[in-house]
């Protein structure tokens, strides 16, 4: 599905990645974890395509073919999401505008026919109920004044709309409790699928109680350190990172 | 003294102010405050960016000096009219690269008078200057301001004007920011009464990018004055990552006070912050209601009020000046509310 | 693709941005080039008018030759030839208005390309009720070429006509308000258009009436070389309620036409005026080649107590636009609102804004502005607000918002706040800002390309204007944001 080779990237001339490999197969769950400034957020802009980071070496293959090259939207037409750590906040434009004029642009970048209102709003009430959503969100403009948990919802709503073959998880869980993790995993959990895998990127253990990954990856100053199963997860947050990170120096 | 080279409502700067009005009521003479000075060490040409804005007051100015102070260290200056004089002090401030300065100027007067200053200030690099101005001037009086400041890199200008009696007074600044990463903070409170008329015109030239400039204005303007406040940020097409922001509140208090506003941005750089706000209007009734029904006697509470009102413009006043401003703004208050 | 040739492409786009770019070719009456007493007397006569008005024309002219070009706005304009311009230009035949069936089916044909429909029957069969209709008056160059719906809106005594006709058919309320709000010497432009108005449109709503569907008009300027000079007056008369709507459109040309306007609105007691602009005229080329001159004067007096009177434009359109819709608002409890949204890309200018004048007692205003540069262009608001002594207890908030998008570009806010009343409580509020790269890049990592995102963006920026406009000219105005910052990115 996704490779990551040998990955160096740079913003503002600082490199922040410094030589990254990462090979994630259909249907499975990676997380990386790791401490602040390891790159992790850099590493999701990177994915989807940030204009501000130099890619300076190596490369990220999607389903073969390396994306580099291409714009952000592009890459979201190919499959690729990001559930940002941080959702921005557009005034004035309503969020049924918002996904309407983002789906169709992906639907036609697909060959797939565009919906119309009709249908869209369809597609929308339905996949809100099923992730148990309310809908009177969408009245709103995109992401201006929702709560922390309505941010983060809205991105798993996006998913589910925009149905990525790959997407990225940038610190999810980042200012939830543990009631609204709840719903946005389960919301993720009810996306996963054979055809469909994830990065999920996080700093504490905690979200991947509820996200279980089958890879689990931990970043250090710009590579990756250490891999192993889920019980990785469970040792980093037992040990901390200082210890794995002597362990692995 | 040739009225028709001074500058009249036609032109836009002076749209609101009208000085020949305000000169013809009385016979003056040019005098000296005896402070001498080598007029041949003056620059006299209005600098830089000053030039394509009003000028005749400076080059009047010029002309007609012979009270001249160069500052470079600490200083506090009186600066007094009086009965009949017309006067034409300069001030030569140079702040050298590193220093620290703090200028305090009173203006004052007795009489009928014109004191047409010009304030010449250049701060190198990463030089500051904490500059008050306390105008407390006769109904009579007539004062004419022209500052310009020119700063260059990590240098901070930071001014207070506090003006407690105006007459008829127009206090112009013009700043060029050059240098990257400089500020400058223009505060002032206005307190009018009677016919008073007081004119604060600013003009920001941002030049250089990463500079803040801020302006914060309080004007409580009661009986029969008038009020104005022409504020602009000019942001040059290379003063990327400007911060520019200029404020004006205005209480009226009396049915016949008026207030004339223009706060006006020019901006030619996209990657800035940049935002004015004004408002006018009165005292909030139920703010007040509230202090009373909290039992605070009406005067007191209005009194608070107005203080609170005017506190913003203070906020960057040093400790030892504080004490000054609180007694002049309580005392003009108690006379005129 | 080689460079190139991607380049052909995106040049055959642009050509493809102004939909309204064509030019009809229709046998046209002209008078004289050039301007002087006898082609006035000669626009006069062409519309048969009374002779207080030829006198009122000859009188603007004479005062018109001794003004100066207003110099204050911020745009660089330049030497204007009064004299090599056409003052009267009408499509052969149609010096007067005609009934639908007598008009140049090639006219007809020409407001069908722009979106308007002239043809009554087919409007009635396709919609029942008539709150979603639109009666229009269209204008070709210098003449009114039809007024659709004018029976039905004369069952409720609603008078919809070209000017030149109600000069005809009232003549008394043509004579008693035109010039009233804004007097001949108001200013040079709207002097020029006194003494040289040709056409524009007449709405008369009387007493009580709410006028049953929305009026518009639409004015295209096709003829090579002429000037437009439209005149509108709008009376609403106590409680009557009318909603109006103009749009305008020009071909692409390399010459720069001027077009004048001057618009009167009346609203008595408790009457209400809504008007609507959405202003497409042609802007130049990418190199700033050609475009419309858009001088125009619009005021509205709020003479009655508790009367309104809203503008809401959508500016995209012209090379220069100098314009500053305003209120009067001179009736006790009074209401003036000012929405606006100006677009300039390329090389554009637009100096815009309004002016609220408090007169009257309890009197209310708004005003909230949205402007946008893009490319090399200049967008300055410039607005007044005024409290004069008597105006006890008004109110106004004002909001003005500028964007940038480039570095190339400026935006200059210049209010002008003036209260002599203390009880006035006046707000202002001013910011400038430019695209956040991270609402930019959200919307591009969502599937949206760059151009679109953009645009998805400033129509959120605009939104508290354009969701005043009816319904229809929203989704248009929409739409035109889009188009005219293309280009203006990447």
């Amino acid at each position: 599905m996704i490779k990551i080779k040998n990955l160096h990237a740079e913003i503002d001339g600082n490199e922040i990645l410094k030589g990254i490999d990462l090979e994630i197969e259909p249907g499975k769950v990676h997380a990386i974890m790791g401490p602040n400034g390891s790159g992790k957020s850099t590493l999701s802009y990177v994915l989807v395509g940030r204009e501000d980071y130099d890619v300076t070496q190596g490369d990220i293959l999607f389903n073969g073919e390396s994306v580099l090259e291409m714009a952000p939207e592009e890459r979201a037409a190919a499959g690729l999401f990001l559930a940002f750590q941080y959702p921005v906040e557009i005034p004035g434009v309503q969020m049924t505008t918002f996904l309407k004029t983002a789906l169709n642009a992906v639907r036609q970048e697909r060959g797939e026919d565009e919906l119309d209102a009709i249908d869209f709003l369809k597609l929308m009430k339905k996949t809100c109920a099923d992730l148990g959503i309310n809908d009177e969100m969408m009245k709103r403009a995109v992401n201006a004044g929702f709560s922390g948990g309505e941010k983060k919802r809205n991105e798993v709503l996006q998913m589910a709309m925009l149905a990525p073959k790959f997407a990225v998880l940038d610190e999810t869980d980042s200012g939830l409790d543990i009631d609204a993790l709840k719903i946005v995993a389960e919301g993720v959990n009810k996306l996963r699928g054979p055809d469909r895998s994830f990065l999920v990127i996080t700093h504490y253990q905690r979200l991947l109680d509820y996200i279980e990954p089958d890879v689990v990856h931990v970043l250090a100053d710009g590579k990756i350190i250490k891999t192993g199963g889920p019980d990785l997860a469970k040792e980093l947050e037992e040990k901390g990172y200082s210890e794995i990170l002597e362990n692995a120096a | 003294m040739q009225h028709d080279l001074l500058p009249t409502p036609k032109s836009e700067r002076w749209k609101y102010t009208n000085l020949p009005g305000a000169l013809k009521k009385h016979d003056l003479n040019p005098a000296t405050l005896g402070w001498g000075g080598d007029v041949a060490l003056l620059n006299k040409d209005a600098p830089g960016a000053a030039q394509y804005q009003d000028t005749q007051l400076w080059d009047l100015n010029s002309d007609q000096t012979q009270d001249i102070k160069f500052i470079s260290t600490d200083d506090t200056l009186d600066i007094n009219a009086k009965d009949g004089q017309w006067l034409s002090p300069r001030l030569v401030i140079h702040i050298k690269s590193g220093e620290e300065v703090t200028l305090i100027e009173n203006q004052a007067g007795a009489g009928a008078y014109w004191k047409n200053q010009v304030v010449q200030i250049v701060l190198e690099e990463n030089a500051r200057l904490s500059h008050y101005r306390f105008i407390d001037e006769q109904d009579s009086g007539v004062l004419t301001s022209f500052t310009h400041i020119q700063l260059a890199r990590d240098a901070r200008y930071q001014a207070l004007s506090f003006m407690s009696g105006a007459g008829f007074v127009r206090n112009q600044i013009h700043a060029d920011i050059q240098g990257e990463n400089a500020d400058c903070t223009l505060n002032g409170v206005n307190l009018l009464a009677g016919s008073q008329h007081a004119d604060t015109t600013i003009t920001i030239e941002h030049q250089a990018p990463h500079c803040t400039s801020n302006q914060t204005y309080k004007n409580i303007v009661t009986d029969k004055a008038r009020g104005v406040f022409q504020g602009k940020v000019h942001v040059h097409r290379a003063a990327q990552k400007t911060d520019g922001y200029q404020l004006s509140n205005t209480l009226l208090l009396s049915p016949l006070a008026e207030m004339d506003t223009k706060p006006e941005l020019e901006i030619y750089a996209d990657d800035v912050k940049c935002s004015h706000g004004a408002t006018t209007g009165q005292l909030d009734e139920t703010a007040l209601f509230y202090l009373r029904a909290r039992g605070i006697p009406e005067k007191q509470a209005r009194g608070l009020l107005m203080s609170s009102f005017l506190a913003p413009a203070f906020e960057r006043a040093d400790d030892n000046i504080l004490p000054r401003l609180e007694e002049l703004t309580e005392g003009w208050l108690e006379k005129h509310v | 693709m080689s460079e190139i040739t991607q380049e052909t492409i995106e040049t055959v786009q642009a050509l493809d941005k102004y939909d309204a770019g064509f030019e009809t070719d229709i046998e046209m009456d002209y008078a004289p080039k050039g301007l002087n007493e006898d082609i006035i007397r000669l626009i006069s006569e062409k519309k048969n008018e009374p002779a207080w008005l030829l006198d009122w024309r000859l009188k603007a002219y004479a005062h018109w030759q001794k003004m100066p070009e207003p110099r204050w706005a911020k745009l660089k304009v330049p030497e204007i030839d009064y004299q090599d311009a056409y003052y009267y230009a009408a499509p052969k035949g149609q010096d007067g208005p005609k009934s639908l069936d007598e008009v140049d089916p090639k006219l007809l044909e020409t407001y069908e390309k722009l979106g308007i429909s002239l043809k009554e029957q087919e409007i009635l069969a396709g919609v029942q009720g008539t709150e979603n209709m639109v009666a229009v008056d269209a204008v070709f160059d210098s003449v009114s070429v039809a007024t659709t719906f004018k029976e039905k809106l004369e069952e409720v005594g609603v008078i919809f006509c070209s000017i030149s006709e109600a000069v005809q058919r009232c003549p008394e309320l043509v004579q008693k308000y035109l010039g009233s709000v804004v007097p001949f010497h108001d200013n040079k432009h709207a002097c020029l258009n006194s003494a040289v108005f040709t056409d524009g449109s007449f709405v008369y709503i009387p007493e009580g009436v709410r006028c049953p569907m929305e009026l518009s008009t639409y004015f295209r300027m096709n003829a090579k070389n002429t000037g437009q000079f439209e005149r509108t007056l709008i009376i609403a008369d106590k409680g009557a309620y009318v909603s109006y709507l103009e749009g305008c459109t020009a071909p692409m040309r390399d010459e720069n036409q001027m077009h004048a306007a001057v618009v009167e609105l009346i609203a008595l007691d408790d009457a209400e005026i809504k008007y609507s602009t959405v202003q497409n005229w042609w802007p130049g080329d990418e190199e700033g080649k050609g475009g419309i001159y858009n001088f125009v004067t619009k005021r509205g007096i709020c003479a009655g107590k508790n009367s309104k009177i809203s503008w809401t434009q959508v500016e995209t359109g012209s090379a220069i636009t100098w314009k500053y819709p305003s209120c009067i608002l001179k009736g006790d409890n009074s209401q003036g609102e000012f929405y606006s949204v100006a677009i300039t890309n390329n090389f554009q200018q637009a100096d815009t804004g309004t002016k609220m004048i408090h007169m009257g007692e309890n009197t209310k205003s708004r005003i909230i502005s949205k402007g946008i540069s893009a490319g090399k262009s200049d967008s300055t608001y410039r607005g007044l607000v005024k409290v004069l002594p008597g105006a006890q207890g008004a109110r106004n908030f004002t909001q003005c918002d500028s964007l940038l998008i480039g570095d190339q570009c400026g935006a200059h806010t210049v209010p002008y706040i003036e209260s002599k009343n203390k009880t006035a409580q006046l707000e202002h509020e001013a910011t400038t800002s430019k695209i956040s790269e991270d609402q930019l890049f959200y919307c591009q990592s969502r599937g949206i390309g760059e151009e679109e995102a953009l645009a998805l963006i400033v129509n959120g920026f605009c939104k508290d204007v354009l969701q005043n406009l009816p319904m229809e000219f929203a989704v248009e105005a929409q739409k035109l944001v889009g188009i005219s910052l293309e280009g203006s990115v990447g």
